[in-house]
């Protein structure tokens, strides 16, 4: 079954030894959580709103007050550009959308025992909508290559937290969410080459998981200083991959006319994503005074594997950091800058082989500025991700230089009680 | 639950009544500055005296018997009814301290102590109580001493509302206080109905610290107990018996009665939030005794209501309080 699947992928028409994948080999293309979206998801050592159940469930122990915070990313939009790809000529893939990455609210319970705190949410940490379309014609052996693409892909939690601080400088939180994954290809290819060889086919692919993502999060206070480490253990209750394929054409193996070949794949491949990574986040924030912040966080995600589709979803263990700072121009204004990693799980691409994965490795950006009143904020700004890598778009050993970048405008409201 | 249902219910009230009348007003001439100000400082009054309300709440609970909180409500209403703001309305509610207390929230949001309920003796006592609170309520003492803080005082009685047994690890997490701006005020006003030009919140923090540390300030507890006294009257019951229960409160902490009387030295004991916020039981019974001989209390035949009360306390598991509770 998994060689049939390889094939079929591997001989997916002139473009796309690479077929055309939402994400699942990134982990940080989202950032969510209003004052972590600000502060790059440098938010471990803070996490003292509701966006604690992705970042340290330990840190609602330490909130000042309770909130009901919402984020909306307005406007989404991604550009990922294979230099000379097609000879001289780039090829570039966008997508784009709007999405709301973040709902969530977070209630102290003092009044049951102290330093008791609840949060829930509800989270996006992955979304991409690619609808794409291509014609190529003229380009070598090629008369006319036309392909349709649609991509609809989400990641997305929904999940609680409860967190206790123990005298006044430590805590420990527990956070569990249901993750649910959501990733629907459909591709359209219609090619025609010069010795008369035609390639038609239809391919849809569909990967739908659910897991557990289970947090265990601590956070010390120390002065004006504050440590914060979170392991996230996540286990996949259910994954299938649904593969559809129908193709016909009439070019032999050595791409040349032939007799017509149709063939059809229709298959369900239970446990294809196999794992998702253990994550360990380690973080750091300085309170210097009350109009300036500074965080930084090393978050580590582990090796994930796949046994039934490894060519495709093994995922490598990365390293990224992040790092902001929050500072109050105003009483009421307040300016935060972030910069983090988003590092490619895929392995880097080798010379001499072919069908190799993507490999793109984005640092990001982000800025925003908020309006805050007495009992409620909004915060809005934008998140910029530059990418480089490469990639092999083209089937053959040809390497390609990957070019990628997405901007996020988000903007965020928060209410205190 | 229960709190938060006849809160609902007693704030859509208040605000159908000013929204009502804003909408009688519109057919009539547009309203004055002076009327939209007192429109507005009506609504931050409710404001700030729901959000007290629901704080204590939270920080106590509520005692949730539907009875006994209803049969507070009868007695409070009808003293009400004497008093000289007879046209507010007004919530009682009994929140779960054996601690003998009671508070006063603006807007006319009025809790008493579980521990209060216990150590009274009759309908009368609890109608004394509840007219002390309805004194402070209708001369807006808890409004107006916010009123005549500055900014610099409000933020810091804010900040220790805050503060209270908040760890410096803590606080150290407090971002700078925002400045409200009139666009903010307004947003906020059609937004969640708070009012605009008052920084409701910070009021209400400020209040709590008045409240749970350094009270109104002898001269107008002294006037609640006085005029309070006056509306029981008024209502119906017994002149002394505030006096009578102001007493018990000391004698069940082991005070003799001629302590209540008479004043003069006596065991230090642990202040209570009582003790800290009201004059000296002996100074508040000179000013009652004062108010009693003006009015000629003597020839005043009063109800007791010992038998309604019972009956109403026979809801209570421990009915009585202990001198420990003190």
């Amino acid at each position: 079954m998994r060689t049939l699947v390889k094939s079929s992928v591997l001989m997916f028409g002139a473009l796309g030894t690479s077929l055309l994948r939402a994400d699942q080999f990134h982990w940080n293309n989202l950032v969510v959580g209003e004052r972590a979206m600000g502060l790059g998801g440098a938010f471990c050592a803070v996490a003292d709103d509701a966006s604690a159940i992705i970042y340290n469930p330990a840190g609602i122990a330490f909130a000042l007050s309770n909130d009901v915070t919402g984020s909306a990313n307005a406007f989404y939009k991604k550009q990922v550009t294979y230099k000379k790809a097609l000879g001289t000529k780039d090829f570039v893939e966008r997508s784009g959308g709007t999405l709301a990455p973040f709902f969530g609210g977070m209630q102290k319970m003092d009044s049951l025992t102290k330093g008791l705190a609840f949060a829930f949410g509800l989270y996006t940490i992955d979304s991409e909508l690619k609808d794409q379309d291509d014609t190529i014609s003229n380009l070598g052996s090629l008369d006319r290559f036309h392909r349709t693409a649609n991509i609809r892909s989400s990641t997305t939690g929904a999940g609680a937290a409860v967190a206790k601080r123990f005298g006044s400088n430590f805590s420990a939180g527990l956070s569990l969410s249901v993750i649910t994954i959501d990733e629907l290809v459909q591709e359209y290819q219609d090619v025609s080459y010069t010795n008369q060889s035609y390639l038609s086919q239809n391919f849809r692919t569909q990967l739908s998981g659910s897991g557990l993502d289970a947090g265990l999060g601590v956070q010390y206070a120390l002065g004006t200083w504050s440590l914060g480490l979170v392991v996230k253990l996540r286990h996949l209750l259910s994954d299938s991959y649904d593969v559809g394929l129908d193709r016909r054409t009439n070019r032999d193996d050595t791409g040349n006319p032939g007799t017509i070949e149709v063939s059809q794949v229709d298959q369900k491949i239970e446990g294809a994503l196999g794992a998702l990574p253990t994550e360990v986040r380690a973080g750091v924030a300085w309170f210097p005074t009350t109009d300036l912040l500074w965080t930084f966080d090393l978050i580590y995600e582990g090796q994930a594997k796949s046994e039934k589709l490894p060519t495709i979803y093994n995922r490598q263990a990365v390293t990224n950091f992040a790092t902001g700072a929050e500072y109050y121009i105003t009483p009421s204004i307040p300016l935060r800058v972030g910069t983090f990693t988003n590092y490619d799980a895929r392995p880097k691409l080798v010379k001499g082989k072919t069908g190799q994965l993507d490999h793109v490795d984005y640092l990001g950006q982000t800025l925003f500025l908020g309006w805050v009143q007495p009992n409620s904020q909004v915060a809005g700004g934008l998140i910029y991700q530059g990418g480089k890598g490469e990639a092999q778009k083209v089937q053959s050993e040809k390497i390609q230089t990957v070019e990628a970048q997405s901007y996020t405008f988000a903007i965020s409201a928060t209410h205190s009680f | 639950m229960r709190f938060v249902k006849l809160q609902t219910l007693l704030f859509w009230t208040l605000l159908g009544c000013v929204r009502s009348s804003e909408m009688t007003l519109s057919a009539e001439p547009p309203l004055t500055a002076e009327q939209k100000n007192q429109l507005e400082e009506a609504q931050s009054e409710m404001d700030i005296g729901r959000n007290m309300a629901g704080r204590i709440l939270r920080l106590y609970g509520t005692h949730g018997d539907e009875g006994l909180t209803q049969y507070v409500n009868e007695v409070g209403v009808l003293v009400s009814r004497s008093s000289d703001f007879s046209d507010r309305r007004y919530m009682f509610e009994i929140y779960k301290s054996d601690s003998v207390n009671a508070f006063a929230c603006p807007g006319g949001y009025i809790l008493i102590s579980l521990g209060a309920i216990k150590l009274a003796k009759s309908e009368a006592e609890l109608a004394h109580i509840l007219g002390h609170e309805i004194t402070h309520v209708g001369k807006k003492h808890m409004l107006k001493a916010l009123q005549k803080m500055n900014k610099e005082e409000l933020d810091r009685a804010a900040a220790k509302d805050t503060e209270q047994e908040t760890p410096e690890t803590v606080l150290i997490r407090k971002r700078p206080e925002p400045e409200e701006s009139l666009t903010g005020a307004t947003l906020a006003r059609y937004l969640t109905g708070n009012s605009a030009g008052f920084n409701v919140i910070k009021a209400a923090k400020a209040g709590m610290a008045l409240m749970l540390e350094k009270g109104l300030g002898a001269e107008l507890e002294f006037d609640a107990d006085r005029e309070g006294t006056r509306y029981a009257i008024q209502a119906g019951y017994h002149p002394k018996a505030l006096m009578n229960f102001l007493c018990r409160i000391e004698t069940s902490r082991g005070r003799p009665k001629s302590y209540c009387l008479s004043g003069g030295e006596v065991e230090q004991k642990p202040l209570t939030v009582l003790d800290k916020t009201h004059p000296k039981v002996p100074d508040r019974i000179v000013q009652i005794q004062g108010v009693l001989a003006t009015l000629k209390a003597d020839e005043i035949v009063g109800a007791y209501g010992k038998k309604r009360f019972k009956e109403a306390k026979k809801r209570l598991k421990n009915p009585e309080i202990g001198s420990e509770a003190l």
